[in-house]
């Protein structure tokens, strides 16, 4: 018989996304570090953790040492949602040791903390802030238990009493490496990055004993609710939900003519980029995609960038926005990252079980953006369009392309390479008149049509019209007739 | 200040026994302090309970201005002895009024900053205390 190995219990942690961000949840009895500038959203964090692990099965213990003021931390954190007084004196209880790390004797306050814990029984342990106990330990001699040894014991301890224990700290250098760093089993830092007046928040798991962590800084945000996480997409296994892969059906734009040029519809599961100048008709392409889709009993969802998202797309779809046909990401203001919109877009498609996804346009989604994340855009941008269309849905974007004549170009941020198929709109002049022609330029794995047409917008949306065959140059802008009536031209003006 | 909080309206029933004198009301008013303080003092130290009963006496003198001497002389060290000794030399009813105003000041204080929800429940042994509660200790030898 062979003894079996031991099992490290992960407890779900509460906090959106966090999880994942884990590594699968949070090891049973680890002992973790939350360090992080002041305001960087450690205490936040802590409560959060708490309130939603503490049990009466598996109390918390809540020590507040010199930092912030216990009346001040119970006032403010009341004003988060998970914050349930019912628990307090009951599965949690708050405990001051500032009279005991007032003394500078880390054996005074470890004698305490073991009382507590004794007394106690939990399964949680919270130190808040742990640079007091540090500091304090440095204002004395040397005839006290030396930091070390007082977080070497406490590790012990708290491990031995199973409870799994959070040291939260401020102003640690990942430099000047503390002793604490290689007792703990976790290290969470919290960080704020700063640019311009923009200011975003992020997590970095940087250690995390005997679990697969996501690598890297992860934004997240405070709001009422406490802290919501967003870990980057992850791609869905393929062939999981047997939609994860194009399976040969095609789905209609809406728009007549349009699915024909693209050999008979955009390929499901496709990514679409549309990509035109500023009201040449992009937005109201993706408006035909989203109702065409209603029209054959599919959900969608549109993330918007537009100043004014009502406006622009016309009563049918507002209709279908109102009637939960379509769910609308909003995107809370500025200081945005690639991964927020990613989550929050996949949630709203689990939610309506959606098969059509519409982001307009990539350039509102740019400037929506956190100046920090602007040059990872196409980086991030490729993780959000795989991790979509890996779940199977099909996806529409477009992109505001400022004309130019003298080249042929699809997208500002070359992203044409990301997506499966695109559509480019673009102006020409002709007979003093500014008109509209569209192609369909790459279907990937698909013929389609390589044709230049006019179409032009009226109130029932697109309309395709017929080719421009009598001119040519129609992509430098400016088409001429013909070659005979060049020649016409010239030699009127030579005998001018 | 008019007592409105059930639970400082029921501590102040317990101190007005019948034939209670001044120094006994004062006695039991200072094991209600003492009890406060060992119901907030784990959770927001000493310190932070001697803070907020300083801040107490101070907006309660007004009403009660026997207690503005409790007000300049109070320190961490004092341990109510001179709360209680101004309580003592007051006639009953003032004493009465003057421990019901400072309770029910230093509730709606905290109430203030941590909410009604969380003051109560921190309070809750000290407003309605186990059946052998000693807020009512029989002081007579």
């Amino acid at each position: 018989m062979s003894a079996r190995k031991t099992t490290i219990n992960r407890l779900p942690t509460g906090v959106p996304g966090l999880d994942e961000v884990l590594g699968g949840g949070l090891p049973e009895f680890s002992f973790n570090l939350l360090a992080g500038p002041p305001g960087s959203g450690k205490t936040t964090l802590a409560h959060q953790l708490m309130f939603s692990l503490a049990t009466p099965q598996r109390p918390a213990l809540y020590f507040t040492v010199l930092g912030e003021p216990p009346l001040k931390m119970l006032r403010y954190q009341q004003q988060f949602d998970f914050f349930d007084d019912e628990k307090v004196n009951g599965s949690i209880h708050f405990i001051n040791l500032a009279d005991e790390t007032g003394s500078g004797d880390l054996s005074k306050v470890l004698g305490r903390i073991i009382a507590e814990v004794e007394r106690h029984n939990p399964g949680l342990v919270f130190v808040d802030s742990f640079r007091s106990v540090i500091l304090a330990s440095q204002t004395e001699s040397n005839d006290f238990i030396s930091l070390q040894q007082f977080i070497q014991q406490l590790g012990m301890l708290m491990t031995s009493w199973q409870a799994t224990t959070f040291l939260l700290g401020e102003y640690f250098s990942e430099s000047d490496p503390s002793p604490v760093f290689t007792v703990a089993d976790g290290l969470i830092w919290l960080r704020q990055s700063v640019q311009g007046n923009s200011v975003v928040r992020k997590m970095d798991v940087m250690k995390m004993r005997g679990q697969p962590t996501l690598p890297g800084l992860h934004t997240f945000r405070i709001s009422g609710k406490g802290i919501h996480v967003f870990a980057p997409p992850q791609l869905a296994v393929p062939n999981e939900s047997g939609a994860a892969a194009p399976n040969g059906i095609r789905v209609g734009l809406g728009v007549a003519g349009l699915d024909a040029m693209m050999g008979g519809g955009l390929p499901r599961g496709y990514s679409l980029l549309v990509a035109g100048p500023s009201g040449s008709g992009k937005s109201i392409l993706a408006a035909a995609f989203l109702a065409e889709g209603s029209r054959q009993g599919e959900t969608s969802v549109i993330a918007a960038f537009e100043q004014r998202p009502n406006r622009s797309r016309g009563r049918l779809i507002a209709d279908l926005i109102a009637d939960d046909r379509i769910g609308v990401v909003d995107t809370p203001g500025s200081a945005l990252s690639v991964d927020e919109i990613a989550v929050l877009l996949i949630a709203e498609i689990h939610r309506l079980n959606a098969s059509r996804v519409v982001i307009d346009s990539l350039s509102g989604f740019e400037l929506a953006l956190a100046p920090t994340f602007r040059d990872d855009f196409r980086e991030s941008l490729s993780r959000l369009v795989s991790a979509l269309t890996s779940i199977g849905v099909t996806v529409l974007m477009t992109s505001e392309l400022e004309d130019r004549y003298s080249e042929l170009r699809f997208s500002p941020y070359g992203t044409a390479f990301l997506t499966d198929a695109i559509i480019v709109q673009r102006y020409i002049e002709v007979d003093s008149r500014l008109q509209r022609v569209m192609a369909v330029v790459k279907v990937r794995a698909s013929a389609h049509s390589d044709e230049l047409h006019r179409f032009h917008i009226n109130d029932d949306g697109i309309v395709i019209d017929d080719m421009l065959t009598e001119y040519e140059g129609l992509l430098g802008g400016r088409p001429t007739r013909g070659s005979a009536l060049i020649m016409d031209r010239r030699m009127d003006a030579d005998d001018g | 200040m008019q007592a409105e909080t059930p639970g400082v309206v029921m501590t102040l029933a317990r101190l007005v026994r019948e034939g209670a004198d001044a120094t006994s009301i004062a006695t039991d008013a200072v094991a209600v302090w003492r009890d406060i303080d060992a119901a907030l003092a784990p959770i927001i130290g000493h310190a932070g309970v001697a803070a907020l009963y300083k801040r107490s006496l101070y907006l309660a003198r007004t009403r009660h201005p026997c207690l503005a001497t409790v007000c300049e002389s109070v320190s961490l060290s004092d341990e109510y002895a001179t709360l209680h000794s101004v309580l003592s030399q007051q006639t009953t009813p003032d004493a009465i009024a003057a421990i019901g105003t400072l309770l029910q000041t230093f509730h709606d204080l905290l109430a203030r900053l941590i909410g009604d929800s969380l003051t109560g429940r921190l309070l809750r042994s000290v407003w309605y205390p186990p059946a052998s509660g000693h807020a009512v200790q029989d002081t007579a030898s």
